[in-house]
């Protein structure tokens, strides 16, 4: 937009001049820099590389409830975007809200300020002052674009703003008010100063009191000042008279006043005199007063009261212009503000974004005026891109929260939000979040889940599933394998519980593969591991037949790696030759049909004798067994 | 304001070539001209050698990380014509060794993780080489003559599912595409199609050897965008909505050689680095130009304000 923006500047310290850098992101905020030698130098290299970030301070933990509060109130105007009707109302409270987050921000920011070290001390100076300012902005912008104001007079809407904001002269008043001293004046050396604050802020009432406490009050002088402003027409939009009737009665008051300091009724007091010709409306009289205000606004504030005061909203823009110039103001408050009374709103959205707020600013107001429908903002060639700047400032205030190790979750939030490119942005930070603790990796899985991620979650899984084998956390690993839904990494680590039995006799994890239930489904490998599983607990408890038929079963099964063949066929010992007649005829068949097939295990081959007499022994039992249960 | 995190001292004994973070930015790998690899621990400001990786027998040019879902798995590439691949085995072992190009290997570059464990390699010999991970074997496929005197670069397109890429006719999910940048200055786009790489597009704007090419993340609309760079001091930015036909903006023309591109995570943001010791950071405003947002160099600077602004 401007094209005279110069880029900021960084320097990396110590690089000689005939050295070649090179930068490369890193993650989602950071880079990587490093040097490399020119060709034909004698110097000494040094190897370092450098990491940079940029200094997010919404990441400082003083501002951490200012991040988290306004992310609630942000989600809250998202809901009111669905409702149909009269929004407004329900969004001039969430304005309000946002402000008053930022008035406890403020207050808290003050508060540490007190308490700290010099050296913190100068970077909470710089928060409060970034903080202030916006509160202030935000507040004018929602007098003119959030509320409704009755009549589209503004100016009392703009006093209550001015007075909100510099509160210190009329706060002197009222201490000198509460002392009641006749000869106030005499008193307090800012007496008049008091009295000039606020008849500039238009406070009537504190100035006619502030002048009944001068040692002169009884002079005719100050009882004439007390009637002139005790008759002053206020314009009130419930006044039940037209704005027309109004400038009618407030210029016939006006020229009385112009008379009356014509003819030196005033001239007994200097300061009197000064603030009548103010009231009257005298322009260089504003200006010789402008020692007495903190910012262009206010005076702006006490142009309006005194000349204009049923200034509407569009002839604003000249009148500020005006005193801006002459003011000179040129900080970024400023420029926004003028914009703002301008009705730019292109130009305030640029300005606040130097505001060195991170983008809290720009994407908060932009999402608040976008959802009261008044953001209309125009490209170059006059085509509208406000869905566009909505979504863009919003996009990278997600984004920058993303890259904080806590504020993801909230940073995810804002990503949601954004129709367009949001979802998949979300999808690519959340695969380069460090991963951490098996609580915060839960957290990511949530969030990939309810936007319907599922590769996300499948990858994540198998990441967490590869970090357990390496910890040789086998169980831990099965359960991420399945939550990834991975059948060939499933397959792999059924695979490795299986060689570690092979290798020491001994099942670990046994509670979770006793209960393993459907999942045992997602590969043949674990659905045999399973029911390897429950063969050895129903042996355990004593369960023999059903055990026998489990053994029977996996020995048909197919499913049988070649490595555990052995093991299979050396469980079949025992149970052939239990007390009991366990294995039937057609059992022994099999185990022979498997022995011959599968008994060439070297590892078997100790027991294959022992194997064929159990069988024998165990089949000529069970055929008579068979055979008399015919006969009966 | 931006600050220093990390300062790493690589204690490398020449001059690096490459520093790469891995997925989650916590570890560091640097490769040299002392012919080693070296990866980092970066932990709250400070670092810890992992391993020191010798096996290359010339200068490393280009390190990358594969994917976490694969394991703990690099890739290096070397004037020694080799390119390596370790992987974190308790220890940081070579687990594969690519003795395919006759000349120097430039560039090497892991596919998106959704199309498997693929590497591509891209040679002085003028040829690119894809590695393709079968479980305990690789499989090779080999473009021959991708660019006459030598391939600078290799990039890979975001895995884009079919419903966002308007050319997509095939049902097997996502095509498979690699931009290129040689010697012969020009940025070729290869499709997969088979087992065949096929050259489906010849970008021409450059004058001069193209240093780097960097594929855009994908983000949001359908367009795809390409950035390169060359010894005639230019970035460009290729866009296209079909990959058919690409629209190039020189984004800039600089003092110096530019030899690096390299877009941030989410897109958006261009870091450009050049010879003329400037590291500039790139965005595109709402209104489609390009404006430099931030820059790092040896020079006198002022510190004010690193907004990044959208307008």
């Amino acid at each position: 937009m401007d094209e005279n923006d110069s880029p900021l500047t960084i320097d990396i310290p110590n690089v000689p001049k005939h050295l070649r850098i090179t930068g490369s992101w890193v993650n989602s905020n950071r880079i990587g820099i490093y040097k490399k030698l020119a060709k034909g130098s004698s110097e000494k290299y040094d190897p370092t590389v450098y990491i940079l970030r940029p200094d997010i301070i919404l990441f400082s933990p003083q501002l951490r409830k200012l991040v988290n509060e306004s992310n609630g109130v942000f989600l809250s105007i998202q809901k009111i975007k669905s409702v149909s009707g009269d929004v407004r109302p329900e969004l001039l409270k969430h304005s309000k809200q946002y402000r008053s987050i930022l008035r406890a921000c403020i207050e808290s920011l003050q508060d540490i300020c007190g308490k700290c070290l010099s050296d913190k001390k100068e970077s909470l100076e710089n928060f409060l002052t970034i903080f202030y300012q916006i509160e202030c902005v935000w507040h004018l912008i929602e007098i003119l674009y959030v509320d409704v104001v009755p009549g589209d007079v503004i100016l009392p809407q703009l006093l209550e703003w001015i007075r909100f904001h510099f509160p210190s002269r009329e706060l002197v008043a009222v201490k000198i008010l509460a002392q009641k001293t006749i000869g106030a004046d005499l008193e307090y050396p800012n007496y008049w100063e008091a009295v000039i604050g606020c008849a500039l802020h238009g406070k009537l009432d504190l100035v006619r009191a502030l002048l009944a406490l001068h040692s002169k009050a009884d002079h005719p002088a100050f009882v004439m000042a007390e009637n002139v402003l005790k008759t002053m027409p206020i314009y009130n939009v419930y006044g039940g008279y037209s704005i027309d009737g109004f400038t009618t009665c407030w210029k016939r008051w006006q020229l009385e006043l112009c008379s009356n300091l014509n003819s030196k009724a005033f001239i007994v007091d200097t300061n009197l005199e000064m603030i009548m010709k103010l009231i009257a409306g005298e322009q260089d009289m504003l200006w010789q007063f402008s020692q007495y205000t903190d910012a262009w606004y206010e005076l702006l504030a006490a142009k309006l009261f005194y000349t204009s005061p049923c200034c509407k909203q569009p002839e604003l823009s000249l009148h500020a212009n005006n005193i801006s110039k002459r003011w000179q103001a040129n900080r970024p408050s400023d420029n926004a503000i003028r914009a703002v009374m301008e009705s730019n709103l292109h130009r305030v959205i640029k300005e606040i974004q130097y505001m060195g707020d991170n983008g809290w600013f720009a994407a908060h107001l932009v999402d608040l005026l976008y959802a009261c429908g008044k953001l209309k903002i125009l490209d170059r060639d006059q085509v509208e891109v406000s869905n566009q700047l909505h979504e863009s400032l919003i996009l990278e205030y997600g984004n920058t929260l993303m890259g904080h190790r806590s504020l993801w979750q909230c940073g995810a939030s804002y990503l949601i939000h954004c129709p367009v490119q949001g979802l998949a942005r979300l999808e690519i930070l959340l695969q380069s979040l460090p991963m951490g603790s098996e609580a915060r990796v839960n957290k990511i899985l949530d969030i990939a889940r309810d936007n319907k991620m599922d590769h996300i979650v499948t990858s994540i899984c198998k990441i967490q599933g590869l970090k357990s084998m390496k910890q040789g956390r086998l169980g831990n690993a099965l359960a991420w394998a399945l939550k990834a839904q991975d059948s060939g990494f499933t397959t792999y680590i059924a695979d490795q519980f299986l060689k570690r039995y092979a290798e020491y006799g001994e099942l670990d994890c046994r509670d979770l593969l006793e209960n393993l239930g459907f999942c045992m489904m997602a590969s043949d490998r674990l659905t045999f591991l399973g029911k390897y599983c429950e063969f050895h607990q129903m042996y355990s408890i004593g369960e023999f037949k059903e055990a026998a038929s489990l053994l029977v079963s996996l020995l048909v099964s197919n499913l049988t790696p070649k490595y555990f063949w052995s093991i299979l066929l050396s469980d079949a010992i025992p149970l052939l030759e239990a007390k009991d007649v366990i294995l039937s005829s057609s059992d022994c068949f099999e185990l022979l049909r498997c022995v011959e097939a599968h008994g060439d295990d070297l590892k078997f081959q100790n027991k294959i004798e022992i194997f064929r007499l159990a069988v024998a022994r165990n089949l000529a039992r069970a055929l008579s067994l068979e055979g008399c249960q015919v006969e009966h | 304001m931006v600050s220093v995190l990390n300062t790493v001292d690589t204690g490398h004994e020449d001059m690096i070539h490459d520093a790469e973070m891995d997925y989650y930015g916590l570890r560091l790998a640097t490769c040299s001209s002392d012919n080693s690899v070296k990866i980092f621990d970066l932990k709250n400001g400070s670092q810890s050698l992992v391993a020191d990786l010798k096996g290359h027998v010339g200068p490393v040019w280009q390190v990358t990380w594969a994917h976490p879902k694969f394991g703990n798995l690099l890739a290096s590439c070397s004037y020694d014509r080799k390119v390596i691949i370790w992987k974190e085995l308790g220890e940081w072992t070579k687990i594969y060794e690519h003795n395919g190009h006759d000349s120097s290997v430039n560039s090497v570059a892991w596919a998106p993780h959704e199309f498997g464990l693929i590497l591509a390699c891209g040679s002085s010999d003028g040829s690119v080489s894809i590695l393709i991970n079968n479980g305990d074997t690789w499989d090779t496929q080999k473009i021959t003559n991708a660019h006459t005197i030598g391939c600078n670069a290799v990039s890979w397109c975001p895995a884009i599912e079919p419903s966002f890429d308007s050319s997509g006719t095939q049902k097997n999910g996502p095509i498979k595409r690699l931009a290129t940048g040689g010697c012969d200055n020009l940025v070729k786009i290869w499709k997969e199609e088979g087992d065949r790489w096929i050259e489906e597009d010849k970008l021409e704007a450059h004058s001069d050897w193209v240093r780097d090419v960097a594929w855009a993340p994908a983000v949001g609309p359908s367009k795809a965008a390409l950035a390169s760079c060359s010894q005639d001091r230019r970035v460009i930015v290729w866009t296209s909505n079909d990959y058919t036909s690409w629209t190039p903006t020189i984004l800039n023309v600089f003092d110096d050689v530019i030899w690096n591109v390299s877009w941030s995570l989410t897109g958006g943001i261009l870091a450009v680095s050049g010879g003329d010791n400037k590291v500039s950071l790139w965005r595109e405003n709402t209104e489609g130009q390009w404006t430099c947002i931030s820059e790092t160099n040896k020079g006198q600077g002022n510190l004010n304000n690193t907004d990044q602004r959208a307008l």
